[in-house]
């Protein structure tokens, strides 16, 4: 297998001055994004965060074209703002500049879940271990952030935080290994996990509150072209003081949890019903409540063994 | 003007064999910013291109006709519910636009994408429908009082029905140009041969469209009286699909076009039609069309912008397609859109009234306010509403 080169090769400047002028190209997983900013906080946190990930030039096809830009005229001075744009396009309303990271996290999200439907996409974090891929569909607040990130310090590979890629031909898993984006208390609770985490810049007042993004694994990251199939969904909820608890979830209910936890499963209609189908099918289903880190880091371990 | 490599493989689709991966990109982005990845793919499927195309751009068109699919499904949804209910009130309401190419079953529809369902009604039978559809969970998308009374007033359709569960927009019409004008169609010559349908399995009751030379002669009507042409290209590559396949189906398709458009005083669009195919997609045109395109050109006015207008606008408007022509033929393109549809007595007072509410409307927003969205999840954002 040839040597991929990653931004690592690169350096401090060189980042700046390709995200800067014509983009800078970089594989995340099935995807290729060409991602242009002139803002120095862009270039800081995508050079702390994305350094192991494979660097690619404009002679690659190219999924997204994304950038971060300051509006023109007076907004650049007066509590400047900046705006996401997919190619021309800008979906979001304008963001404090501070913002300017998150807002291309979730812009590079929202370019996923709007384009590519060759996947049955869930809003879910998936891991793997052994060889074995656990998904972990949730609404936003229920933990799957902070859970996603214990397991991927404790060995676990990291496919993905934010979104499950279901190859609709064969069931499959696509790997993204994004940064983890971690919330308020979440962001301090992983910090004493391990010493060696990395994290990118803190922004606070979001609206979801402060925000950091986790730096993923180098491992992750280099295994990120390896699917595996599904083996078991696992709906987590953390909730304070309560002692572990798994239930087996019953398959029908799991199929509608699936659906209310995916991007595109109404736009897919049969082929959408055939893939959840097949994935209900061939996992094991739970519903996990916990509050305790040892526990829940031991079932998990147990459930792949 | 530079030609933007999507008009070069709509007029050639064969040259992407040599394409290498920087052109592939630059197709797709233009393609994308005028909405046309899936009449891209169109073209390269009937030239047996399709397997040239790599993966990855591959996956961007099928998703694009994935969402296209979704679409056409809930319309013939709506179609029937509505059909339904203008049985009920023994109405026969006529599907103009996309809702009338995929009910009947043109080629043109196939991955063509549309946002609302557009029908043609007798005036007189507007205000029993309006009612019946608001008993249904439709209601009116313009809740201003100055909105309303240009719609009613002057327009040629009531303001945008949606409706409050699914979200899907009617467009209710009794013309198909404003009714504002000193030129005002006689619609009866339209409506009255509208084609039924034979779509009952499917829609429960039978559908009306119009005859193929009363359709591409409504798409040109319109292409040609709009001011904001962001999706000018798709509808010229619209006209070209019909024309090919109504040349084959129909008899002397350009005579029926020609006879038709002096029935109704219409043959500028059709002259602008059969021109900007002719010169935007380098259509070859018929004898007759040629004869009556440079017979019309003699009597045509102003020419030379009329063509400067549309050769700058036909394109993807995207900014690998930028230029100084461009922005100004988009702003003549405005205000002819804006002439074309009110004369200057009405259009001047409209156009401050306009300003003067939406000044207002500025004034008591709060700036703050503005940041509540939620960006974190995609799905707060729906699907872009073409």
């Amino acid at each position: 297998m040839p040597i991929k080169t990653t931004l690592n090769s690169l350096c401090t400047n060189e980042i700046y001055q390709q995200l800067k002028n014509d983009g800078l190209v970089i594989a995340v997983g099935p995807f290729v994004f060409c991602i242009k900013s002139s803002l120095p906080s862009i270039a800081s946190n995508v050079e702390k965060i994305y350094g192991d990930f494979q660097l690619l030039s404009h002679d690659d096809l190219i999924d997204f074209y994304v950038s971060i830009k300051k509006p023109k005229g007076l907004r650049r001075f007066i509590k400047p703002q900046i705006n996401f744009y997919c190619d021309d396009y800008s979906p979001f309303l304008p963001l404090p500049a501070s913002q300017a990271f998150p807002l291309l996290e979730w812009g590079m999200n929202w370019c996923i879940a709007q384009h590519a439907h060759h996947y049955l996409l869930l809003h879910s974090a998936v891991l793997e271990k052994n060889g074995k891929s656990v998904i972990l569909p949730a609404q936003s607040g229920s933990g799957k952030s902070t859970l996603c990130a214990l397991l991927a310090l404790n060995g676990w590979r990291l496919l993905s935080d934010e979104m499950a890629l279901i190859d609709l031909q064969n069931c499959q898993l696509h790997a993204l290994a994004r940064p983890i984006s971690l919330k308020n208390e979440s962001i301090d609770v992983i910090h004493k996990q391990a010493c060696e985490t990395i994290f990118g810049e803190v922004v606070d007042d979001t609206n979801k509150g402060t925000i950091s993004h986790l730096k993923p694994s180098t491992f992750s990251v280099q295994q990120v072209e390896k699917t595996t199939a599904p083996f078991a969904i696992i709906f987590p909820k953390y909730q304070a003081e309560q002692v572990i608890c798994i239930e087996s979830t019953d398959k029908a209910a799991a199929f509608m949890n699936i659906i209310e936890n995916s991007f595109n499963y109404s736009i897919l209609g049969e082929a959408g019903f055939q893939a959840v189908a097949e994935l209900i099918d061939n996992t094991q289903c739970h519903t996990l409540t916990y509050s305790n880190t040892a526990e829940v880091l031991a079932f998990f371990e147990e459930l792949v063994s | 003007m530079v030609t933007s490599l999507l008009i070069q493989v709509l007029q050639e689709p064969a040259i992407i064999r040599h394409f290498n991966a920087s052109d592939w990109n630059l197709l797709l982005r233009q393609a994308s910013s005028a909405k046309m990845p899936a009449r891209l793919a169109y073209h390269l499927k009937a030239a047996d291109l399709i397997n040239a195309v790599p993966d990855k751009i591959l996956n961007h068109i099928n998703s694009e006709q994935v969402k296209v699919a979704h679409l056409h499904t809930q319309v013939h949804q709506e179609v029937q519910a509505l059909n339904q209910l203008f049985n009920k009130l023994d109405i026969k309401a006529i599907y103009l636009k996309g809702t009338a190419y995929l009910l009947a079953d043109l080629p043109l529809a196939q991955g063509r994408f549309f946002s609302d369902i557009d029908i043609l009604l007798n005036q007189d039978e507007i205000a029993k429908v309006e009612i019946a559809l608001k008993c249904q969970g439709w209601k009116s998308q313009k809740t201003d009082d100055h909105d309303q009374a240009y719609y009613r007033n002057y327009m040629h359709e009531i303001p945008p029905m949606q409706n409050i569960m699914r979200g899907t927009v009617i467009d209710i019409h009794h013309n198909i140009l404003p009714v504002c004008n000193d030129n005002i169609i006689d619609i009866s010559l339209l409506s009255v041969d509208a084609l039924k349908l034979d779509n009952i399995s499917t829609h429960c009751q039978p559908s009306y469209v119009l005859t193929p030379a009363v359709m591409f002669l409504h798409s040109a009507i319109h292409l040609f009286h709009e001011g904001e042409l962001e999706q000018g290209l798709r509808g010229l590559s619209d006209l070209d699909i019909l024309l090919s396949h109504f040349e084959e189906s129909e008899t002397n398709f350009s005579n029926q076009l020609i006879d038709l458009a002096k029935k109704i005083n219409q043959q500028q669009s059709l002259f602008y039609a059969w021109r900007y195919l002719n010169k935007v997609l380098k259509r070859k045109l018929s004898t007759t069309a040629q004869a009556f395109v440079g017979d019309y050109q003699q009597q045509a006015p102003n020419v030379a912008t009329i063509d400067f207008i549309f050769t700058n606008l036909f394109t993807a408007h995207h900014s690998t397609t930028a230029s100084w022509q461009f922005s100004v033929a988009a702003q003549l393109a405005y205000w002819r859109g804006h002439l074309l549809r009110m004369p200057l007595r009405l259009l001047i007072p409209h156009l401050m009234k306009k300003s003067w509410l939406q000044l207002s409307e500025l004034t008591k927003k709060e700036p703050d306010k503005i940041n509540k969205v939620d960006a974190l999840d995609p799905r707060f954002h729906q699907l872009d509403k073409e």
